[in-house]
């Protein structure tokens, strides 16, 4: 396990990226869901990273506390890790839902011809 | 009951909707006229004998509220309740006497409207107590002759004569309105009662504004009783049906104006201590009644010498008469002049409807035409010549009392003033019995056969119309009697509420509005100091009361004027009637009847006649007689000078009208229009541009912008990310550095 916040920054920036890249280029609506399942877990990494390094006791902090003087709870990136995932999988159960009913209606699933919310 | 006495006025009014609200079958108007004015005459003579001791009854109410309110009302006092019997009762008995004559017209029932109309506004006249209900009465007495006059509006000869008397009367009553003006200015109110007790003897600003009031009253006066100048309309209103000229234009309407002077009295005597000088001349309201009085009576007793039309002849001798009443007010016998009103309405109505009956007989109103109906017509002949008597003051008949009454006032007036009033009087007496002697020939005189034109068929007249010639003959007779001097019943009886006359026998004390002092003062007509002086002449007086100097000279004139006359007269038609067989047996009989030809001015219709167009050779020359009967040219005066000076006013005006005032108008409109157009460019290209611009950019922008919604969910995240990236960058920009 590195010592250094930025390695783990670049990984989940790499990660984001990858998912927006998924999600506004690919053509199937299931595709686009998994990259926007891969941002929410480049988001999740940041969020344990940033408590591991810069919360209570983390190694960028003087005398356990942050820099700012910020007063951040034990354990606080943890509990928004959770909630996203929890989230990320309501999202993708409503998301995979839409999919299924647009399937139906549509016989597609391209997101290039789903456009009919236009003007 | 006298306070309900206003319906007297309201009552005969009724006539008018109901008989012009359909057209009712000929008897149906007289009877409906006949049992209103009848009703009202009941009620005036139940008025007469309760009141015969009373105090003035009045009543009023506020019919403007104002600071100064303004109230109308109607009192009843001896000279209303006289006005009211004279009214009634002429009224009355022309509306019997219509019945025969306006037999046949096919308008039978709009005149007994108008005739209701009339004689309620006449009434309303005489029975209110302030000068404003009276001039309202007085303009609706103006219209309701006019409708009269004109009653037979086809004829354009009735319908000019209407709009002339319409014309004249209205411009005079412009002088009556400043005078109520000027009297509401100086007293606020315009109660007969209430002036009469603010007139104070001390104030001269006063008197002057009553002096100036009491003279624009004149001017109404004197347009409504024909007197020179504005007499012109009278003689010309005899176009109206006879009836109408007995009623109005001889009994009652001409002889309003004699009633407002005298109700107004008080004002004119108090009005009179002021003497106005304009151009030198010295005028006091008093002075100036006498003076136009004297001058209408001399000048209409010579034209009506030259008439030849039997109601142009009464209707002269009316404005003469009318001179008479003027006269004896002006000199201050102003009970004298309404007892002359008094009797004359009676004769002077018996005579009109006398002339009335000869038209209705004959069917003409040309006296060279008649003669003789004297056989033809008895009963029109008896009550005429009462009638005739009464009027050229024969003793004892009514008009001898009267105008007797009058001329003593002008021979007590001489002691303090002019003398000169006497005699013109005098003088007059004797044209007015010369004049009518000639009628009486011209219409009467003669044999049985001997109309003059033999084409007229003379038949008398049924008794609906002579019955009121005879009701009218006996106080054409006796009427007199209540004004002998010696037992002025006439006198007492108008001065009884209030001691305002001048007595006969005992000085009367001044009235509160006059003072010695006041009497004394320069430029006090000499009639007011006439109408208080005593008595001198006591123990000199004939039988009756009678001033010898007066009476004498009178009555030796009226029979000069009746003998002269009638030899004169007599002598003519004997020749005129020689002359007529004469031609008549030159060119035979039937040629004559031939000829025969109706009406005013044209050829007389038999050759004998033609002597009567100059009647006074050797008495009056032949210019002099086309003077008179040309009636001294005053028509062609007016028509030269203010009929042609209007006219010439109006096209002057009517220049003015069309070339300066139309054209600024025309201006005012094209500088409208011009701005309206500059408006409606600026409405068009910048109001409606600025809101159609805002619309057009909206929709371009909108048009535009709904492109970015794609509808490809990717699009919009592409946006999304970039949004977010773009403020995290600001973010970033904005935290400070370490």
């Amino acid at each position: 396990m590195s010592g250094h916040l930025a390695p783990y920054l670049i990984i989940s920036a790499g990660l984001f990226s990858l998912g927006l890249f998924g999600a506004l280029t690919r053509r199937n609506a299931v595709a686009v869901l998994m990259g926007i399942e891969l941002m929410l877990n480049a988001a999740n990494l940041n969020l344990i990273a940033f408590n591991r390094f810069l919360g209570p006791g983390g190694a960028s902090t003087v005398n356990g506390m942050p820099v700012d003087g910020s007063f951040t709870p034990l354990l606080a990136g943890h509990a928004f890790a959770v909630v996203v995932i929890t989230i990320a999988a309501a999202e993708a159960a409503v998301g995979l839902a839409i999919i299924l009913t647009i399937y139906k209606n549509a016989r597609t699933i391209n997101v290039d011809e789903i456009n009919w919310m236009r003007w | 009951m006298l306070e309900y006495s206003y319906w007297i006025a309201i009552l005969p009014a009724l006539a008018l909707p109901i008989n012009l609200g359909r057209k009712w079958k000929e008897p149906l108007p007289a009877l409906i006229g006949l049992l209103l004015i009848g009703i009202a005459w009941a009620w005036s003579v139940a008025i007469f004998a309760t009141t015969l001791h009373a105090a003035p009854y009045s009543a009023s109410a506020v019919w403007a509220p104002a600071a100064i309110p303004l109230k109308i009302g109607f009192q009843i006092d001896h000279l209303t309740t006289l006005m009211l019997l004279v009214v009634t009762t002429v009224s009355l008995l022309v509306q019997l006497y219509s019945i025969g004559y306006m037999h046949g017209d096919p308008e039978f029932n709009r005149f007994y409207a108008f005739l209701g109309l009339f004689t309620a506004a006449m009434l309303g006249l005489v029975i209110s107590d302030n000068w404003m209900l009276l001039m309202i009465a007085w303009e609706l007495v103006g219209v309701s002759s006019y409708l009269l006059i004109g009653f037979w509006y086809r004829k354009p000869s009735a319908m000019r004569a209407a709009k002339k008397a319409f014309v004249v009367t209205r411009l005079a009553d412009l002088g009556m309105l400043v005078g109520v003006l000027i009297l509401w200015n100086t007293f606020h109110t315009l109660n007969f009662a209430e002036v009469r007790a603010q007139l104070d003897p001390a104030n001269a600003a006063m008197i002057a504004a009553c002096g100036a009031a009491a003279i624009g009253l004149f001017i109404g006066a004197a347009g409504k009783s024909a007197q020179f100048p504005l007499h012109v309309w009278l003689p010309d209103a005899m176009e109206g049906p006879t009836p109408v000229s007995a009623l109005i234009h001889a009994a009652t309407m001409v002889a309003a104006g004699v009633y407002l002077v005298g109700r107004s009295f008080f004002l004119f005597e108090y009005g009179s201590l002021h003497t106005f000088h304009v151009l030198g001349i010295g005028i006091t309201a008093l002075g100036l009644v006498r003076f136009l009085g004297v001058i209408t009576l001399f000048m209409a007793a010579t034209i009506a010498m030259a008439q030849n039309d039997i109601k142009k002849v009464l209707a002269y001798s009316t404005v003469s008469q009318l001179g008479y009443m003027m006269m004896g007010i002006g000199v201050g016998a102003w009970v004298a002049g309404l007892f002359h009103l008094m009797t004359h309405a009676c004769f002077k109505a018996l005579l009109f409807l006398g002339s009335g009956s000869v038209i209705h007989g004959t069917g003409t109103q040309d006296m060279r035409e008649m003669g003789g109906l004297r056989k033809t017509m008895p009963k029109t002949w008896i009550t005429y010549v009462i009638g005739y008597l009464a009027l050229a003051g024969f003793p004892l008949f009514a008009g001898f009392w009267s105008k007797d009454a009058i001329l003593d006032g002008a021979h007590v007036i001489g002691k303090f003033g002019p003398a000169w009033y006497l005699w013109v009087g005098v003088g007059s007496a004797f044209l007015t019995a010369f004049y009518m002697t000639r009628q009486m020939v011209m219409v009467f005189g003669g044999p049985k056969d001997g109309a003059r034109n033999p084409s007229l068929h003379v038949h008398e007249s049924p008794w609906t119309m002579w019955l009121p010639l005879a009701a009218l003959a006996v106080p054409s007779l006796l009427i007199g009697f209540v004004g002998m001097p010696s037992h002025n019943l006439f006198r007492d009886y108008l001065s009884e509420p209030a001691a305002q006359v001048r007595a006969g026998s005992e000085p009367a004390a001044l009235p509160a509005y006059l003072s010695e002092e006041a009497l004394q003062q320069p430029g006090v007509d000499p009639a007011v100091k006439a109408i208080h002086a005593e008595e001198a002449e006591a123990g000199t007086l004939l039988p009756g009361g009678l001033n010898p100097t007066v009476t004498t000279s009178a009555t030796a004139a009226g029979l000069l004027g009746l003998l002269l006359g009638w030899f004169y007269f007599e002598a003519a038609r004997k020749r005129s009637a020689v002359m007529a067989k004469d031609t008549a047996q030159r060119l035979g009989l039937a040629h004559a009847a031939h000829a025969g030809a109706h009406g005013h001015g044209d050829a007389p219709a038999v050759d004998g006649a033609g002597f009567w167009n100059e009647p006074l050779p050797g008495l009056i020359s032949r210019p002099v007689f086309r003077f008179l009967e040309d009636k001294w040219y005053i028509d062609e005066f007016y028509m030269a000078t203010l009929v042609k000076g209007t006219f010439i006013v109006s096209a002057i005006c009517a220049w003015f009208d069309r070339n300066v005032i139309d054209r600024i108008v025309n201006g005012v409109g094209g500088l409208g229009l011009v701005l309206a157009q500059v408006g409606r460019g600026l409405d068009r290209y910048v109001v409606d541009g600025i809101v159609n611009g805002l619309g057009a950019v909206a929709d371009r922008s909108g048009r535009w912008l709904r492109q970015l919604q794609t509808g490809r969910v990717q699009n919009y995240a592409v946006v999304l990310y970039l949004g977010a990236l773009l403020l995290v960058m600001a973010g970033l920009y904005k935290i400070p550095h370490h």
